[in-house]
């Protein structure tokens, strides 16, 4: 069944960065040519290859901070809260009943505050002041704050894939639009300087060693900066209810992994090419209709040679006549702000009909054979841009806009729902397939408890796992079975990794060699396996996944809400099989200091595991005869505040033959439940005697795919009430499947 | 340090900071070429060694294309590493 979706507008657009703290400022200054560097304040950066950045030099945090945690915002949550009141100013505030989600794509959170308190955690017992600095360091908190801001927003998600994460969350966004979920979505990203990163980069020799030059012949590196850029997006038909102003279409969007290398991009432009061919043809577009392109453009000599290559292989003839800049030139890389940021320039770009210059550009390089825009920004008719951002670990994006006035010309698209083909699971007794998950809900049986989890590392090939943590072999060895069980290959297939917290232990190990030893010796091989997405960002090349990898933090709901996002990618046809689940390798940093503060305190035993699911569109599955396990008939998710935690959800079909698995606080589960039409569902929880860690959830989906997939039960409600937000996920019993006898 | 140590520690330290886990000291032949050749070093590794290089023997190296002679073979390494060290 295929079916035109209503067009999805952008009605306001925020933006802070090193050339001012809203849109309009930042583009004026754009379009006037101005270069937002100078040498870092935040700290001392005079040892190190560079310290030159686009710094956001006005922002206090303590003018935008409020309520009971202010003092323990970082500049993140203070950049973040900026861009989206500015964005919400344009769009028009929210109005009563509205629903509202905020997605936030990310790769630093609150790392400049936190660093200086990880960096010498491990010399004894941290003061409460620095404790209090840690407040903000979870990836996920950024989003939290905004929904501060905003009481009343009912859903929210963080996403990270490195230099692409801000563009990732838009298009998230623009899936929960296409389900009307919500009516309006706050969007983008945040990403502030911190001394890890700068050090990472200079380590790395990515740097220019003064102020970058995208495209230009003599370029040579790369310059940071930060910031944070929020879209608002709805409906066409909600837009014009309310009589806002269309900005301009989100009309395509792409986005998918190399699979090639952890920093160097594909030579051959061949990933980047297939992105944008993917969000033209998503929005009905042409190659030469577009008449822009904010391109990725970092100023480093691989990349830009890449994308250039990349864009004459797209547009062909036309190249010649497409304008081409790199805000970078004038702002830096915003890291997991940049998709973000970029795409809000875009925006004004098309609705202004005004293209901005690349900053720090004098000679081209005749090699790259694009038409360029230098010194200041030029008048032009905009019909349609696009916007390209590829990270480290390879996943990239393309989004596509089109001017307000133009006609809708994206061809129909297929609905599909998500069904399960394989499950997989990391426990105490090291990797558990299909039925054996059932350990997991069994009330008869229970696992054995203990660490004996067999040296993940070890069951990888060793030429392709260097450097690999357990984080990353959880990964891995996860998704190549749950691959290998489904009967698919790695080419097509996505992966939504949940991550609580990042791999904290190595990055503390990464600054405890910086503080003792001076960044000249911080190891630059290290550092690209820092950064939260690190984990999928390995295990995508080490399998040769090729569709959109990214990671997901929501503390100890970052299972359920990859699973979402997995599922939503397939709704809205962007592939057809992505993997969902979470790695939550022992931490010790995390289980003494981070959980008590930022989890949910929980006296069981602190453990370690990871689960998958191989999630594919129905209609592949079904056409390539695939054994499905469980069919995703429907979920849900808000913050614990919103209203009606469990709309959307059907009664049970047949009490006697349904479940319900519960994980994080029981008590609000049992009252949800108590009051809602599975009140007397039996229900179970998963197995005590694994322990706990923030991807119990993950077991719970997949053994309840394994529950239906055995005909053990017809459906198996999976209710997470988590620190964050309450998730639940209906699964149903495949048609076909034998019912199996009662006394499991 | 003698050459024969030298070369040793060089390829100890190859292993363990490039986390070449399948390898041992007597995998490397002193005069093969590192990168582009067998072991599937990249200039990822080049970055790490030279660094882990300037760390353990209290060395510089040198910048962009003498960096790529210096590291050619451990045999070159060891090269660099013994003239560096002896005075004048």
């Amino acid at each position: 069944m295929t079916a035109t979706l209503e067009r999805i507008a952008v009605t306001g657009v925020g933006l802070v960065s090193a050339l001012g703290l809203d849109a309009r400022e930042t583009f004026r200054r754009l379009m006037a040519g101005e270069r937002g560097f100078s040498q870092v304040r935040l700290f001392d950066a005079r040892d190190q290859r560079t310290g030159i950045v686009g710094q956001i030099q006005r922002l206090q945090v303590e003018d935008v901070a409020f309520g009971p945690q202010a003092p323990s915002w970082s500049r993140s949550d203070a950049m973040g809260v900026l861009a989206a009141r500015n964005a919400v100013s344009q769009s028009g505030s929210m109005a009563p009943g509205e629903r509202w989600a905020a997605v936030v794509g990310a790769t630093n959170g609150g790392m400049y505050e936190a660093e200086a308190v990880l960096r010498s955690s491990r010399r004894g017992q941290l003061a409460d002041q620095a404790l209090e600095r840690l407040l903000s360091y979870p990836l996920s908190v950024a989003v939290r704050r905004i929904a501060e801001v905003f009481p009343g927003m009912s859903r929210t998600a963080t996403v990270c894939c490195a230099c692409s994460s801000g563009a990732a969350a838009i298009i998230q966004g623009a899936t929960w639009l296409e389900q009307g979920l919500v009516d309006r979505v706050l969007a983008g990203g945040v990403d502030g300087l911190s001394q890890l990163t700068m050090t990472g980069f200079n380590a790395l020799g990515a740097t220019a060693p003064d102020a970058c030059r995208p495209f230009d012949v003599s370029r040579a590196g790369l310059t940071l900066g930060e910031g944070a850029a929020f879209l608002v997006l709805e409906t066409e038909s909600a837009a014009r209810q309310r009589g806002a102003t269309v900005l301009a279409w989100l009309a395509g969007w792409a986005l998918g992994a190399e699979a090639h290398h952890l920093t160097h991009p594909e030579p051959s432009g061949a990933t980047a090419a297939a992105l944008m061919r993917s969000a033209l043809q998503r929005a009905g577009l042409r190659p030469d209709e577009v008449d822009y392109v904010n391109a990725h453009g970092t100023g480093t000599t691989h990349n830009d040679a890449m994308e250039a290559r990349a864009l004459r292989e797209v547009f062909g003839p036309s190249v010649g006549r497409v304008f081409v800049s790199s805000s970078k030139g004038q702002i830096g890389h915003t890291l997991g702000a940049a998709g973000a940021v970029e795409a809000a320039i875009t925006v004004l770009a098309v609705s202004e009909g005004a293209v901005p210059p690349t900053g720090g550009l004098e000679t081209p390089d005749p090699e790259l054979m694009l038409r360029h825009v230098l010194d200041c920004g030029c008048r032009a008719t905009v019909r349609a841009a696009l916007s390209n951002s590829f990270g480290f670990g390879g996943t990239g994006s393309v989004l596509a806009f089109v001017r307000s006035s133009d006609p809708d010309r994206r061809p129909p698209r297929h609905r599909t729902r998500p069904v399960v083909t394989a499950v997989a699971a990391i426990g105490p007794e090291g990797l558990d397939r299909g039925a054996e998950l059932l350990r997991y809900v069994s009330p008869e049986e229970h696992p054995p408890s203990g660490w004996a989890l067999k040296d993940p590392i070890a069951e990888l090939d060793p030429a392709r796992s260097r450097r690999f943590d357990r984080a990353a072999a959880f990964v891995t060895l996860g998704v190549q079975a749950v691959l290998a069980d489904a009967g698919l290959e790695s080419t097509n297939v996505g992966l939504a990794a949940g991550s609580a917290f990042g791999n904290v232990g190595r990055s503390i190990d990464f600054m405890e060699r910086v503080a003792n030893k001076g960044p000249k010796f911080a190891n630059p091989a290290e550092f690209p396996h820092l950064l939260p997405s690190s984990a999928s960002g390995n295990a995508s090349i080490y399998l040769g996944l090729k569709g959109p990898v990214v990671s997901v933090a929501e503390l100890d709901t970052s299972a359920e809400a990859a699973v979402v996002i997995a599922c939503d990618w397939i709704r809205s046809g962007l592939v057809d099989a992505v993997v969902g689940g979470s790695a939550e390798p022992y931490d010790e940093f995390v289980s003494s200091v981070l959980i008590p503060l930022c989890g949910r305190p929980d006296s069981s035993r602190r453990s370690e595991g990871a689960a998958w699911l191989m999630l594919e569109s129905e209609a592949s599955a079904r056409s390539r005869g695939a054994d499905i396990l469980a069919v995703v008939l429907s979920q849900g998710q808000c913050l614990p505040a919103a209203q009606g935690p469990l709309l959307g959800l059907a009664s049970p079909r047949d009490e006697g033959r349904a479940l319900v698995l519960c994980s994080g606080d029981h008590d609000t589960c049992g009252a949800l439940l108590d009051t809602s039409a599975w009140a007397r569902v039996q229900r179970r929880s998963v197995a005590v005697a694994i322990g706990t860690h923030e991807g119990v959830g993950g077991f719970a989906l997949a053994a309840a795919a394994a529950l239906t997939g055995q005909g053990i039960a017809d459906e198996v409600l999976v209710l997470a009430c988590g620190a964050d937000q309450i998730h639940w996920s209906l699964l149903g019993r495949p048609t076909g499947t034998p019912v199996a006898s009662k006394g499991h | 340090m003698d050459r024969a140590a030298l070369l040793q520690d060089l390829k100890r330290l190859i292993i363990t900071e490039l986390d070449l886990r399948d390898r041992t000291e007597f995998d490397i032949v002193d005069s093969e070429p590192l990168f582009g050749g067998r072991l599937g070093l990249d200039s990822l590794d080049a970055l790490q060694l030279a660094m882990a290089v300037e760390e353990r023997f209290g060395v510089k190296v040198p910048e962009g294309e003498r960096a790529r002679a210096v590291f050619a073979s451990v045999a070159a390494i060891a090269d660099f590493v013994e003239s560096s060290k002896s005075p004048g």
